[in-house]
Formats: C-alpha cells, structure tokens, sequence
C-alpha cells in the first residue's frame, strides 16, 4: 500500500503532544524547536466534533508532520471490530492526513466493555487468525498500511504455543501492515518474563519497522520478586537507551517517538529527550 | 458477571478475554488465574485491574473537576469506582465518560445529604459537550436586515450546534463558579436561592454559561426545538405574559448565538 503521498515522518525524534503543551509549541515555532521534528497524538482524543483539540492540532498540523497513534480499537478482541470505531479513526486520518497509523497488538474490548488498557493476547493460531483478520480489515477501510506495536506485559497466558517476537512476524508477513518497535516495552516484557531482550529483537525484521517507541517504566516489587510497569511517566531509563542503540545498529535510523503520557514535563525536557534520541539516530 | 468453566486447553479467545474482564471487574472473580502462566499471579491480575481503575477514574476526574472537588479527592476516587464498576465504558471515547453521573449520583446514599450533586455532574458532562461538540462559523446579523417584516414570524432560527440547557432547582452556576479559583475561595452559596436556567455554549475556544430567566429559558427550548419565530412567540405570550420578545431576541443576537436561520415551507 502506498503511504508516500502522506507528507512521510523523517528518521528523527518526535514527542507526543499533549494539551499543556500546545501553546508553547506554538509560540516557539518549528525552528526554535528543532530537536523534535514531528508529533504523535492518540487518535481516541481527536475524535470529538470540534472545540481546542483540533483548534490547536489543525495549527500544529501545519508545521509538523504527525502520527496518529490508537490505543482503543481492540486488535486483538474475540468480538469482532467495532464499525462505529474504525469509522471514528476514518475521520480523523482523512481530516489530518497524517504520515503514520498504528495501533496494538492487544485487546482492550470484550462483552462491549472498553477496559481503557492494553491486555497481552494469547499467542496461539486462532488469535493470529483473528488479529490478522482484524488487521487486514482495518487496512482495506483506511486503504492504507498501518503500523502496530508490540506489546509490554505483566502476565502470559499458558495456552500460548507461540513466543512472542514470532508471532508478531506471523502478523506482519500475513498482512502486510509495519512494525511500531517499542524498545521499552520490549525491554518491561523481557524483564518480566525473563526472556533475553537481544535476542527478541534480533528476530525481528528491519524492513519491517516503521517507527520506534521510547518511553520510561517504573518497578514494583512483591514478595522479592519485581515487575516492571510501563507507565510513561519519567524518563527513558539507561537500559532502554542501550537497547535502542542496539536496536538502531540492526534496524539503521527509524522516526523514534519520546513518549511522556503521566507526570507530563516541561516541554524542554520532552525536547532534551528528543535530543538524546536524535544524537544516536545521527551518529552513524 | 456468570462464572464460566472450560475444559483445560478448550479455552478460545473469547472465553479468555470474558473472563479477563469478569476478574478486572470484580477482585473476587478469579476463573482466569488458572489460564495464567508462572508466580503472583493475582498481583499480575491487580496490575490490570489497578491500571483499569486508575485511569478510568483519572478520566472521571477530568470529566467531572468540580465534583471532584466538592466530595474531595479521595471520596471522589471511592465513588468513581463504584460507577466504573456499574457504569464500564462501552467505546473508547473517553472524552465524555460519565454520562450515567447524575443518576448514579442521585441513587448513591452516602452523598444523599448533598442532592445538589446530581445537578452539578449534569452542568459538567453539558459542559464537556460543549467543549467537545461541533464548532461554527461566523454568521452575519446583516443578512437578517434584508429579511422582509412579513416573513419574520416565518423563520427557524439555527442555534449554535454546542449549546446545551439544562435547569435545576439549585443554584449550580453559583456553586460551578465558586469552584472554578485556583485556590479554596469558598463563597457562601445560599442552596435555597431558587431555580436556576442555563445556557451552556462554545463560540470559539472557550465554553462559555449563561443563566436565563424561566421565560427565557423556555424561549431558548423553543428555538432549539426548530420552532418558527412566530409560533414561538405566540407560545411565549400565552404562557409568559410579562416576556419581552424583543429584549430575548436582542440578547441572542448579541451574543451570537444564532448560526444560521431558514424560512418554514
């Protein structure tokens, strides 16, 4: 599918754009804000009528690239898509006409209620064949590619049969949709799961991806025993940093997105963030 | 939630996903512990349903800023949970969660000393449907000079799309206002003050409310309704024999609250 025509997202950093953010970014401009050069919003909080939020990203829009990132349409569910919801993120891609789609691999949906969070799936043939139908059907409504990212997790269930860097290659190699790389939540996982993060993302593919996620976690501990919890609320930590070099030394340059949704910073620190980012991204 | 048995190994994705959600929902429905693979499997489970509850209250706060702050944070959060527990969101629009508040409110006993709150959550989800509804252009009061006089009594004026009215027999403006300061300026709110009538609307950025008179109020329904100028003011005099047409219509005007109008077939 052709995603060219869609003013494409560089291979360099963007944040993702918050409310209290808005009139800063305006005020500064493109150019003195030169470490971040585009901008991610969840799709789900563009989607009322009218009012600020698309006052201030219709003005955004103009100036930055931007990617439409879903955290509500339930890839994963057993019940089906909802048609009302496809539609709703139908409109929001034709109004802003942004360079990238993507939604989860997950579930967030089931009995008709939206549990607001991303659930691990099962990795097991009958939930490949019900993501990858839910994939293709997303794609054929939008007529364009979508990207969708790989899942952090703090459970597993034991009917899985399939680990889970393969089954996402089943997914992408079915249905032709991209790969959002997202080092944290791969780094939560692997922690949580102890599998080996390296060897995770050596089995994924570099054409495949189409945009990295970098976001901070945080850690609880019970009973001596710690899990990483993938709450965006602080800065990307050490390990993930390592991670990500390690990752950009398989995959080359990919538009890598700081994301910063709890205790929201200054934009100054979204864009040092950025900077960081933007230093690996160009040290080859 | 029913509670559901599977053979081992027979589970599809959907009894999983049903039974995730029954445990998410309920800490004492456990059914999907046994699906789950390796150790502290219930605090893997309340990291779900932790996550759930935090961030669907965390919108319900957002939604509902004066609320909040009437009950306090921490009551706040005690009742939020009981209304996601009976309320759970069924789409993914967040942005106007909450829109059973009021009756949940008016059924909930432990703030059945404060009935004013029921009204108070209906001014805040109006509010956000206001802020989040449909924006308009500017509309031209010139164009209603060239309307010939005999064809005034035939025009269906078109409100602005967001605009919201509501009444309650509590003074909520007064007590919507008094919560709006940075910092606890509490103001004396006199609960047995009467009535009050509201407009609440978005013309450009801002949602802005106003406070109508009875007959006033009830002329903004009229309108809102599709009603001809004409109809609705033959209605007004019958039933309001001191409302001033002229007066109604110059304050609506005035603050461009008319978008557009057509003329009855």
């Amino acid at each position: 599918m052709d995603n060219n025509h869609f003013d494409p997202i560089p291979s360099n950093a963007g944040v993702g754009l918050k409310p209290q953010h808005y009139e800063e970014i305006l005020s500064l401009g493109p150019d003195a804000n030169h470490q971040i050069g585009w901008f991610e919003v969840h799709t789900e909080n563009y989607m009322g009528a009218g009012g600020p939020p698309h006052y201030y990203l219709e003005k955004i829009r103009q100036d930055y690239p931007l990617s439409l990132h879903g955290v509500g349409l339930s890839l994963g569910t057993a019940e089906g898509l909802k048609p009302d919801h496809l539609r709703r993120i139908k409109n929001v891609v034709d109004r802003y006409q942004p360079a990238l789609v993507s939604e989860h691999i997950s579930w967030s949906i089931a009995n008709g209620v939206y549990l607001n969070d991303l659930i691990p799936l099962p990795y097991t043939a009958e939930t490949l064949q019900i993501t990858c139908e839910h994939i293709d059907h997303m794609q054929n409504f939008l007529g364009r590619q979508i990207l969708v990212e790989n899942p952090s997790s703090y459970l597993l269930f034991k009917s899985s049969n399939m680990e889970e860097p393969d089954f996402i290659n089943e997914i992408l190699s079915n249905t032709g949709c991209g790969l959002l790389l997202d080092v944290n939540n791969i780094y939560v996982s692997c922690q949580n799961h102890g599998w080996d993060a390296r060897n995770y993302i050596s089995k994924l593919k570099p054409e495949t991806v189409g945009e990295i996620h970098l976001a901070g976690h945080s850690v609880k501990e019970w009973r001596g025993q710690s899990l990483r919890i993938d709450d965006h609320g602080s800065h990307v930590c050490d390990e993930v940093w390592a991670l990500y070099e390690y990752t950009l030394s398989l995959m080359g340059p990919k538009p890598t997105l700081i994301e910063w949704d709890n205790n929201i910073p200054a934009l100054i620190t979204l864009s040092q963030e950025a900077e960081r980012a933007n230093i690996l991204l160009n040290s080859d | 939630m029913r509670k559901k048995v599977w053979v081992r190994g027979m589970a599809t994705l959907f009894d999983i996903q049903e039974a995730f959600l029954s445990a998410i929902l309920d800490s004492q429905n456990d059914v999907i512990a046994d699906e789950i693979l390796g150790h502290v499997v219930q605090e893997r489970l309340n990291i779900y349903r932790n996550n759930t509850f935090i961030t669907l209250r965390q919108a319900l706060s957002q939604n509902f800023p004066v609320l909040c702050r009437l009950v306090g944070q921490q009551f706040f959060d005690h009742m939020a949970g009981e209304y996601i527990q009976k309320n759970p969101p069924t789409t993914p629009l967040l942005m106007t969660y909450g829109v059973k508040m009021p009756e949940f409110l008016a059924d909930f006993e432990a703030v059945g000393s404060l009935p004013y709150l029921a009204d108070v959550a209906r001014l805040e989800h109006l509010w956000n449907m206001s802020f989040n509804g449909s924006d308009t252009a500017g509309f031209d009061l010139e164009t209603l000079n060239r309307i010939e006089p005999d064809k005034f009594e035939d025009i269906i004026f078109k409100c602005l799309p967001n605009m919201q009215l509501m009444s309650s027999i509590y003074p909520v403006l007064d007590i919507w206002l008094a919560n709006q300061a940075e910092e606890g300026a509490s103001r004396n709110i006199n609960l047995d003050k009467g009535p009050c009538h509201l407009a609440i609307f978005r013309k450009a950025q801002e949602v802005e409310i106003m406070a109508l008179d009875l007959a006033g109020y009830s002329f903004f329904g009229l309108l809102g309704a599709g009603k001809t100028l004409g109809a609705a003011a033959e209605q007004m005099a019958g039933e309001y024999p001191n409302f001033n047409l002229q007066e109604a219509l110059q304050n609506i005007l005035q603050n461009n609250l008319i978008v557009d109008f057509e003329f009855a077939e």
